[in-house]
């Protein structure tokens, strides 16, 4: 695997000055690459693997090689938990695992207050559940897409891009 | 603060000085200044090292967690 030393280096001294600013979605990162919010729907395809995993994986390594920049909101944590303990086969300790490496991936981000809010609005007036809503209101709020592999929100939001559409 | 002798080739030293006199600093300022953002550049590169090995574990985690799941599913 090739990791991009010299574009992390410059992404780590973006996200520095992006969080002494203290909004991480300020305009920082976007010199440097574009910004995806993943859902679950992608983000399980890392582990589960169908034929959307190709697309998902696509987007894992364009991470790692350095070429965009990844945001999932913590609330992901507890989607992707529930995704994998429903679908069977792992203990609790690989469950755990998963959700480590999330961490390790250094793309989780904590669901800001107005995130939250604008989720609920969106959940109410267009009838969403609040865990869809929610990911489309930080991607809404933040200026990224959401990448989803859901295709009613993915043709319904502008900022969302059904995961097969990657590029 | 405690005095040390370093050693220079004598170009080093007289682009140094050169610089220096342009930014208005003294010589011992400037390498002052030298060394403490250098050993800065290498905290960071150590840090960088080191989130790389970390993504790369969770990568292979990953795929190790999704062979078990599709071993299972077969």
């Amino acid at each position: 695997m090739h990791v991009s030393k010299d574009g992390l280096l410059r992404y780590i001294l973006c996200e520095n000055a992006a969080k002494a600013d203290g909004e991480y979605s300020s305009g920082y990162i976007y010199l440097i690459k574009p910004v995806y919010i993943l859902d679950p729907s992608v983000v399980s395809r890392w582990f589960i693997r169908d034929e959307v995993s190709g697309a998902a994986l696509k987007v894992r390594e364009d991470y790692v090689r350095g070429h965009i920049s990844l945001i999932v909101p913590d609330c992901i944590l507890f989607h992707l938990a529930d995704l994998l303990q429903k679908h069977g086969g792992l203990t609790g300790m690989d469950i755990a695992a998963a959700l480590k490496t999330m961490y390790d991936m250094h793309i989780i981000m904590p669901l800001r207050a107005q995130s939250a809010c604008r989720a609920v609005e969106m959940a109410v007036a267009d009838g969403l559940e609040m865990s869809k809503a929610v990911y489309l209101a930080e991607a809404e709020l933040s200026g990224a897409r959401l990448l989803t592999n859901d295709k009613e929100i993915a043709s319904k939001y502008y900022a969302a891009i059904h995961i097969s559409n990657y590029q | 603060m405690a005095k040390i002798n370093v050693s220079l080739p004598n170009e080093v030293i007289v682009c140094l000085d050169e610089d220096a006199r342009r930014h208005g600093l003294t010589r011992s300022e400037y390498i002052r200044r030298s060394v403490e953002l250098y050993a800065r550049y290498l905290h960071l590169e150590e840090k960088v090292e080191k989130r790389i090995q970390t993504l790369k574990n969770a990568v292979t985690k990953q795929d190790t967690l999704a062979e078990r799941l599709a071993e299972y599913v077969a």
